[in-house]
């Protein structure tokens, strides 16, 4: 494809464009940014690929911003033979227009017209190469991959020197679809076609095993029911053998045991016999032992006779002697007990003196505290009879002291008189009024006497003058004061209902006074009375003249019985003679004692004799009567047995023992001589015998009738038949699966062989292309340059200067410039069939060095087209016989 | 006085190369004969029947191949007699033991479990000798004709097993030895022997008194004639024997050689001259060198055909077929640039004679059909 060519109207930013391009070689188009050289393609692959009426964003983006018009796109190009114009409008006035103008002219409009647009561009076109050749702003530094490109390809081929069919690759598609069905693609493993083929004969197989194993288990059961069958006859006839062998045996133990029965009897009969003389021997021997006894008994009762009459003698004296201690006793009895009645008549007497004295005591105690209670009371009377309390003598003496204070201030203020004596005077004064007595005293010379004339005074001077001293009337204050006083006094001492302050202190004395006789009262019960009180001492006292009555009456008493007055009795009761009268006693009593001490020991001697000759006696009788009943015995004994026929009897019974034991002897003997031990060993063993072979029996019945059962169950399973659509089962798809195998194998073959001749064929035609670049690279790297190809036709390293870079290792720049060198080779190599190299805004990381170069490449070149979009011409000055097109 | 004289009927039998609706088809023939065998007897009056072995193919066959059998058998107007043979012998466990057998068989069919004799009608006595069980000790058929009482009475001793001089081997267990029967046949013990487990009906001695009767159906490709049942007449001295053939299977190899196109013409004109095919198991031995196109042929031919046959067995591989690339082959191959190289390669290979030529032989095989598909596209 060739474009002409482009001319847009309100597309985006540009209203109006126009751009013709060189028919082959550079054309460089010169932008500034964001003016719309990008836009010029966008359009024209719009143009290529969307319908009039498509509503796509990308179409009606095309539309300038804020303007709802057209947007028209037309190029003229050349298609393979067809040399076109076509026009569309976007988005408003929809419309086609493909004017074909060579080789046959045509105009169609409409989606026929794009229609028959894309029929030309997908015969002629190479579409991926145009792809691959378009280098847009902003792509990706990657290695261009140019594999896809037919057009390209195909060129290859033909260089590389081969038939290049297309159809070549339809065949590969086949083989690589074909191998698919039986290994993956990418780690050639075995697809599930044939790893179910290699699982379901896995499956038979087991299914097989299965069917034969129980198949197995089941002939085994089968002859394991034949080999019982057999095994159980044969027990059966060793069975038929041992049951009368049995027999035979049980008879000969029969006949052991009978020997043994009689040996057993014969036994018996010996201890029979043995005892017997046992007996016999005994009786003898009894009969001489109690005779024996009978003589041993006789002389034991004589000797104990004898000591008997021994003791009996002892005892009398004994007796005797007791007697008269007793009487002794007695006397001594009298007398201790004449002296302990004189004794306690003298101390009975001392008691109640002390009696007396202690009742004496207790009633004066009693006296003065009824006396102190009694005083008490009247005073206490005589106290509540009183007005007085203490306030009130308070108040008394109190408005006394005022009435003495205002008395001695009104006399203080009164004035005073001073007399003194010059000669013997008799002094007399006298108070105002009338009434006031004349005080008289008679001062010596010198002598001075002072007067206070509270209100007036008369002083007598002897016989000789009387003068009468007035005091003024500033003392009536003082004077009312002592008015008041005075009066206050007054009722003070109403209210004690007395008179003058004078009876009120004697009225204070006789109320103190009262108040210690109630004092006193106290003080006395405090001493004389226990904590009883009063009532404990009126009890003592009468409990005292109870005592006194008490032992008067005893003291009566005894006076009486001794016939001596009691009052010589009381009088003879003092101390000493107390005294006299208990050591009396004492001497008397411990006679007492005495006598009867000894009186005891003789008694207790005289028991003892009296006991032992008790015993004597006793014995003497028993030893009598012992020796009455032995012989007793010993007759009736006799009388029963005589001592010959009891030694007859031990003769006999000897003799049968002997044959006895003779007896069983032999039977033991014979026993022996049977071996009886070992015919019972027989039986037992015989015994056994059977009873393992019918065990046997029984066990081979039983598993007998369970294989039976077992068979008889799995009988219904047809594992036979089973076993054998099996094993058909499994021959079959052993076979199918070999098949698949066969058939995969060779698939895989033939890939394997497709993929090495091809891979041949490829590296064989990278070739033109590698040289292709190469040949314009080392204008622009150097003279030692060298590229390799990958399958895709992807450049993948350089080789510079000997040291070989991967593609991704290489610099920006370095991957920019490969990339467009590869392109332009490609470009060029497609030739006729090919399509424009489009470089957009590239070789932004190559330095200007390189650039220059790169230009100058890039001016060499003459077959294909190559457009150049730019915004800084000056970069691509070196491009020789560029056409530069300047947009706006 | 007519017996049917029959054996081997082996039911429940499958064949590995009998696959799916042609197994089912092959099982029920091998019943439906039994109706064919109770037909012939009817027609040829026969008193009974007599089954000498291997009525079964197996100890345990499916419930419903017993159930179907007692079916037919109860059709039968006349009184069967089954012998167990080596098949299905009559050990503990085995079908005749079982409730499924014995619950269903009907009254007029007996299984000979002993060599008690039994009398059908008056004046023929029948004895078998059955197996125990696989591998029974000593020889079951002899034994019991000699345990027959010499008094020429009309006697069928049913008998199982191979016979030396018939089969050549002595070591199978259950052969029979023919000196002893022989000589219990002319003590007048026993007056015809009908023995089973040969599949092809067979005169055993020169005077026609042993005889296999034959499996009623075929079973396998080697047997010289099967597909026949007997029908023993006693009346006289001595035993009459028709053969009847009742089969309607046919099992046959076919051998050619494959060299050239008209060969594989040939082939196929073989192969559909071939009557009742739906019936027919053919087994194909071919030899020869052929092309890869002419393989194709071949493969195409085999597996067309193959839909007719109840079974053509064919190795897969054509193991006796030697395949060359020739120039015709290259030219349907008109392959170009690298998948030519390829091709070449893989011709290479597969004339090498290596371990992978059979395989590049098949990968060519393979080429040419897709290449192929897209020249007739």
């Amino acid at each position: 494809m060739r474009i002409h060519r482009l001319e847009i109207e309100h597309v985006r930013g540009l209203s109006r464009a126009e751009v013709t391009f060189a028919a082959s070689g550079v054309t460089v188009i010169e932008a500034p940014n964001e003016t719309g050289k990008t836009t010029l393609f966008d359009a024209l692959d719009i143009l290529l690929t969307e319908k009039q009426g498509t509503k796509r964003q990308r179409v009606r983006d095309l539309q300038p911003r804020g303007e709802d018009v057209a947007s028209s796109v037309t190029a003229e190009l050349t298609i393979g033979p067809h040399h076109l114009t076509v026009t569309k409008r976007y988005n408003r006035d929809r419309a086609t227009e493909l004017t074909v103008h060579a080789p046959t002219a045509r105009q169609l409009t409409g989606d026929e017209a794009h229609d028959h647009l894309r029929r030309l561009l997908e015969e002629h076109t190479d579409l991926a190469l145009w792809d691959a050749l378009r280098f847009r702003q902003g792509r990706s530094l990657d290695p261009v991959a140019l594999a896809g490109a037919n057009a390209l390809t195909r060129q290859l081929d033909v260089s590389a020197g081969g038939g290049g069919a297309v159809e070549d690759d339809a065949l590969y598609d086949r083989i690589v679809e074909e191998s698919a069905r039986y290994f993956t693609s990418r780690a050639a493993k075995p697809t599930r076609l044939l790893t179910d083929a290699d699982t379901a004969v896995e499956a038979a197989d087991a299914e097989v095993a299965r069917l034969r194993e129980l198949e197995q288990r089941l002939d085994s059961a089968s002859e394991r029911s034949a080999a019982l069958a057999s095994e159980q006859r044969r027990l059966e006839a060793r069975r038929r053998e041992l049951e009368p062998e049995l027999v035979r045996r049980q008879q000969a133990v029969e006949e052991v045991t009978a020997l043994r029965n009689q040996l057993v009897a014969a036994e018996a009969e010996l201890r029979g016999a043995a005892s017997e003389h046992r007996q016999a021997t005994t009786a003898v021997a009894a009969r001489e032992e109690l005779s024996a006894e009978v003589a041993a008994a006789a002389a034991a009762a004589q000797q104990a006779a004898e000591v008997s009459d021994q003791h009996a003698e002892v005892v009398t004296p004994l007796a005797a002697r007791l007697e008269q201690l007793s009487s002794e006793l007695r006397s001594a009895e009298e007398a201790a007990l004449a002296a302990r009645r004189r004794h306690e008549h003298a101390r009975t007497g001392a008691d109640l003196s002390t009696a007396r004295d202690q009742l004496a005591t207790a009633r004066g105690r009693l006296e003065r505290v009824d006396s102190a209670i009694a005083a008490a009371r009247s005073a206490e009377a005589a106290l509540a009879a009183t007005a007085s309390t203490p306030q009130r003598h308070t108040q008394v003496r109190a408005a006394a002291d005022r009435v003495r204070l205002a008395a001695a201030q009104l006399g203080a203020a009164a004035p005073t008189v001073t007399v003194t004596a010059q000669q013997e005077l008799a002094l007399g004064t006298q108070g105002p009024g009338d009434d006031h007595a004349v005080e008289r005293r008679e001062l010596a010379v010198g002598d001075r006497s002072e007067h206070r004339v509270p209100e007036r005074l008369i002083l007598h001077l002897g016989d000789l003058a009387a003068i009468e001293v007035v005091a003024g009337s500033s003392l009536s204050e003082r004077r009312a004061a002592l008015d008041t006083a005075e009066q206050e006094l007054a009722a003070a001492c109403a209210q004690l209902e007395v008179t003058t302050p004078q009876e009120a202190e004697a009225l204070a004395d006789a109320v103190a006074g009262h108040q210690r006789v109630v004092a006193e009262r106290d003080a006395v019960l405090e001493r004389e009375l226990d904590e009883g009180g009063r009532d404990d001492l009126a009890g003592a006292v009468r409990h005292y003249e109870d005592r006194v009555a008490a032992l008067s009456a005893r003291l009566e008493a005894a006076s009486e019985e001794v016939e001596v007055p009691r009052l010589e009795l009381e009088a003879a009761s003092g101390a000493e003679q107390l005294e006299r009268l208990a050591a009396a006693q004492r001497s008397a009593e411990e006679a007492l004692d005495t006598r009867r001490a000894e009186l005891h020991a003789r008694r207790d001697e005289l028991e003892a004799a009296r006991e032992r000759a008790a015993g004597a006696r006793a014995r003497a009788e028993a030893a009598t009567a012992e020796h009455t009943r032995l012989a007793t015995r010993l007759e009736a004994e006799r009388a029963a047995t005589t001592d010959e026929q009891l030694r007859a009897q031990a003769g006999t019974a000897s003799t049968a023992l002997q044959g006895a034991r003779e007896r069983v002897a032999s039977y033991r003997d014979a026993l022996e001589a049977v071996d009886a031990e070992q015919v019972e060993a027989a039986v037992a063993n015989a015994r056994a015998q059977l009873e393992t072979v019918t065990g046997q029996l029984v066990r081979c019945r039983e598993e007998s009738a369970k294989v039976t059962a077992t068979l008889e169950a799995h009988g219904g399973l047809g594992v036979g038949e089973a076993l054998q659509e099996a094993e058909a089962d499994l021959a079959r798809l052993r076979r199918e699966r070999d098949g698949l195998w066969r058939r995969a194998a060779a698939a895989r073959l033939l890939k394997e062989a497709f993929d090495q001749a091809r891979e041949a064929a490829y590296a064989a035609y990278r070739a033109p292309l590698a040289d292709r670049i190469v040949a314009a690279g080392r204008l622009v790297f150097g003279a030692d340059l060298d590229v390799e190809l990958d399958e895709e036709l992807r450049v993948v390293s350089r080789t510079l200067a000997g040291t070989t870079l991967d593609f991704e290792q290489l610099s920006a720049g370095a991957r920019e410039q490969l990339a467009i060198l590869s392109a332009l080779a490609a470009a060029d190599l497609a030739g006729a069939d090919g399509v424009p190299l489009v470089l957009d805004d590239t070789l932004g990381y190559t330095d200007p060095g390189r650039l220059e170069r790169l230009g100058g490449v890039l001016g060499r070149v003459t077959g294909p087209q190559v457009v150049v979009l730019t915004c800084v011409a000056s970069r691509f000055e070196a491009i020789r016989g560029a056409q530069v097109v300047r947009l706006l | 006085m007519r017996v049917l004289h029959t054996s081997d009927w082996q039911l429940g039998m499958t064949r590995h190369f009998l696959a799916g609706e042609a197994q089912a088809r092959f099982s029920e023939a091998r019943l439906e004969v039994l109706t064919r065998l109770g037909a012939l007897a009817q027609e040829e009056a026969c008193v009974c029947v007599v089954v000498a072995g291997d009525v079964f193919e197996t100890r345990h066959p499916d419930a419903r191949t017993v159930a179907r059998t007692l079916e037919r058998l109860a059709r039968f107007t006349m009184p069967v007699y089954l012998l167990p043979g080596n098949h299905d012998p009559i050990d503990p466990g085995s079908v005749w033991r079982s409730a499924a057998f014995t619950d269903a068989c009907p009254d007029h069919v007996e299984v000979l479990e002993d060599a008690n004799p039994r009398v059908p009608v008056d004046g023929l006595e029948i004895v078998g000798a059955p197996w125990p069980n696989k591998h029974p000790v000593g020889d079951l058929t002899a034994d019991a004709c000699e345990g027959a009482p010499a008094d020429h009475a009309r006697r069928i001793v049913v008998g199982h097993g191979g016979v030396a001089e018939v089969s050549g081997g002595f070591d199978a267990p259950g052969t029979i030895d023919l000196a002893r029967v022989l000589a219990a046949v002319e003590e007048g013990r026993v007056r015809y022997v009908a023995l089973g487990d040969r599949h092809s009906a067979t005169q055993v001695d020169g005077t026609g008194h042993v005889w296999f009767s034959g499996a009623p159906e075929p079973t396998d490709h080697d047997e010289v004639d099967p597909g026949t049942a007997l029908v023993v007449d006693l009346a006289g001295t001595r035993p009459e024997v028709t053969r009847h053939q009742v089969g309607t299977w046919t099992f046959r190899r076919l051998g050619r050689a494959v060299d050239t196109d008209d060969d594989l013409d040939a082939l196929a004109a073989d192969l559909d001259a071939v009557e009742e095919p739906s019936r027919a198991v053919v087994k194909l031995a071919l030899e020869g060198t052929l092309d890869l196109q002419q393989v194709a042929r071949l493969d195409a031919l085999l597996a067309d055909r193959a839909l007719r046959f109840a079974a053509l067995e064919h190795p897969e591989r054509h193991r006796d077929i030697a395949v060359r690339v020739s120039d015709t082959d290259v030219e349907a191959l008109a392959l170009s640039g690298y998948a030519a190289v390829a091709r070449d390669a893989l011709g290479t290979r597969s004339r090498s004679g290596g371990d992978d030529a059979a395989t590049a032989t098949d990968a060519l095989s393979l080429l040419l059909r897709l290449a192929g598909t897209e020249q007739s596209s």
